[in-house]
């Protein structure tokens, strides 16, 4: 569905996108970054907006920007806020159609479907400036909708929701993804896109750090360096044993709460190495405390690891 | 979305389904579209007010000199400079104004509002919204000059008014036509600043150049307008003393070259903002 293949896009001497080079098939995806990693640069680029300085991008086989038919098959609720005076969500809608071709009279009971299904039936006469945030968020979303796409994107659509809207929002995009069409999801809100799809792409700074599933990135992140803690009663046997580990990064006592807080190249090894320790040698271990789990905390540290921070931090004591 | 409506999502997402039979981006539909929605934007009381009294300001002008032209004893060729004064009203001063005011800030207000990416991830969007705002751009301001100059030519009641009428009501089309084609042509190469350029470009090319003795005069719309308006009244050509401001040329000629220069603009408008890559204003 979406390829890119060594895309790298420049703003003068700025890298907005730097060597991306995936093959995403039909699904659900999250492109989880904090804010001015490059995804809505990414998103001009799927959408024909920009440009590649350098590679090659293609949606349904197609270049958006040589070959804009392609737009007709995408969907996209753009971040920015929608700043329209005197006009109502339903005169909008049917512009926004109008300019995907529909005629008229169509349009306007398209309109009305889709600003139904959102949820803005009761307003659809209201002038926009007087909606509240999240029913302008719905409102693009309509527009988003509207068509029809086989490609959804959405850039930041929980921006400015109340937790009710969020919970909806979340409901109908879950609902978008099982109906069987994609859904290209940018957010730097983790758990929310957690909800709705297990597929992340995580970039940071223009670069796409890490693609897969939540488990396929705890996998990888076994891999690569982490800090752990460790509850013991055993800590002075344990940290001498561990202190002799040539995967030890660094190793700091907490003797008030007794915990040992330790820094691993392979935390695979490690973990392997504690089940032995415990089962052949008796060494006690209350608790291990790594990555939590989530998403956010995969993130967290590949970002640190995309920095050079990783490993930086623990001190012996 | 309810969360009744919430929980029937995937069927209310079956239900807005095409099932791939999407209508196919037209021009036609999208500035039909366009047109009929920043018309309707248009009806506004401040827009409706600053309309009627673009269209009003010559009626009260040409009715005070008329007023003190008759006090005066006027002649015949008084009230064939009051012809010239409308045109120059009209077709050329009003015109532009509306033009500064209309096709001047098509993608600034599209930009500022935050609205132009939705055209920008449409097929033929960028198409559709030039040429409906270009449009509704003619239409607003050649009924407000036209309409003013039938108003105008009633208070004049001259001899041959008929014929000041038809010329004067063509001028205030054509000139719609090409400077609003010049206008947005400005309005999409220098997008931020697009007004104050288009104001001095107005000023300096257009009356300024225009009046120069040099064949580049003839490379203005105010150039033909005038010649026009000369060949089509009967206007002794040392009326004004000023012959280099007209050609001889018939009026169709004329005619064709401002509305070939006014579709290569609107083209070239058009491919401009075609070709040209949009940056979310995150991202600028």
């Amino acid at each position: 569905m979406i390829t890119l293949h060594h895309t790298t896009l420049l703003y003068g001497t700025v890298i907005g996108i730097n060597d991306f080079q995936i093959d995403l098939p039909v699904g659900a995806y999250a492109l989880v970054g904090p804010n001015g990693a490059g995804k809505s640069t990414l998103i001009g680029l799927l959408t024909g907006a920009i440009k590649p300085t350098l590679g090659s991008v293609s949606v349904f086989g197609i270049d958006p920007f040589r070959d804009p038919s392609v737009l007709q098959r995408i969907g996209l609720c753009p971040a920015s806020e929608l700043l329209i005076h005197g006009v109502t969500s339903r005169q909008w809608l049917r512009l926004q159609l109008a300019l995907s071709g529909w005629d008229s009279r169509k349009a306007m009971a398209r309109a009305d479907m889709i600003l139904e299904l959102v949820g803005l039936k009761d307003a659809v006469d209201r002038p926009i400036h007087t909606y509240s945030l999240g029913m302008r968020q719905r409102c693009k979303l309509a527009q988003a909708l509207a068509n029809d796409p086989d490609l959804l994107i959405l850039d930041e659509p929980f921006n400015g929701l109340d937790p009710i809207g969020r919970h909806q929002m979340t409901e109908l995009l879950k609902q978008w993804a099982e109906s069987g069409k994609s859904l290209l999801l940018a957010s730097h809100v983790l758990h929310e896109v957690e909800r709705i799809t297990n597929s992340f792409l995580l970039v940071y700074g223009g670069r796409l750090l890490a693609f897969g599933t939540a488990g396929e990135l705890r996998t990888l992140l076994a891999g690569i360096p982490q800090e752990i803690t460790i509850r013991t009663r055993s800590m002075d046997e344990l940290a001498s044993r561990l202190s002799r580990m040539p995967w030890l990064r660094s190793l700091q006592r907490d003797n008030l709460q007794n915990q040992l807080h330790i820094a691993v190249e392979t935390p695979l090894e490690l973990y392997q190495q504690l089940v032995r320790w415990t089962a052949e040698e008796g060494i006690n271990i209350e608790q291990i405390t790594g990555i939590d789990g989530d998403i956010s905390s995969l993130f967290r540290l590949l970002v640190s690891k995309h920095r050079g921070e990783v490993m930086m931090t623990g001190v012996m004591s | 979305m309810s969360t009744q409506e919430a929980s029937t999502g995937v069927d209310s997402i079956a239900k807005i389904s095409l099932h791939g039979n999407r209508p196919k981006p037209t021009l036609k539909n999208g500035a039909i579209g366009v047109f009929r929605y920043e018309l309707m934007r248009s009806l506004t009381p401040l827009r409706i007010l600053l309309w009627v009294g673009l269209l009003l300001f010559p009626v009260i002008l040409v009715s005070f000199v008329q007023f003190s032209l008759i006090q005066g004893g006027a002649r015949g060729e008084d009230f064939l400079g009051l012809t010239i004064v409308l045109f120059i009203l009209l077709p050329e001063v009003i015109t532009m104004l509306c033009m500064l005011l209309w096709a001047t800030p098509i993608v600034n207000a599209e930009l500022e509002s935050q609205t132009w990416v939705y055209s920008v991830v449409r097929p033929k969007a960028r198409w559709a919204m030039i040429t409906g705002k270009y449009m509704v751009a003619v239409a607003w301001t050649a009924s407000c000059t036209s309409l003013s100059t039938s108003l105008c030519v009633l208070v004049i009641s001259m001899s041959g008014a008929w014929k000041v009428w038809i010329t004067l009501s063509c001028l205030c089309w054509l000139s719609a036509i090409c400077y609003g084609a010049l206008f947005m042509l400005i309005g999409t190469l220098i997008q931020r600043r697009a007004m104050v350029i288009a104001f001095f470009y107005a000023i300096f090319v257009e009356f300024i150049l225009a009046t120069i003795p040099a064949v580049i005069n003839q490379f203005t719309f105010s150039f033909r307008l005038w010649s026009i308006l000369y060949n089509s009244i009967d206007i002794p050509k040392d009326f004004l003393d000023a012959n280099f401001m007209i050609q001889d040329s018939s009026t169709v000629g004329n005619v064709a070259v401002i509305l070939a220069a006014s579709a290569f603009l609107l083209s070239v408008a058009i491919w401009r903002i075609q070709k040209s890559q949009f940056r979310w204003q995150s991202e600028v």
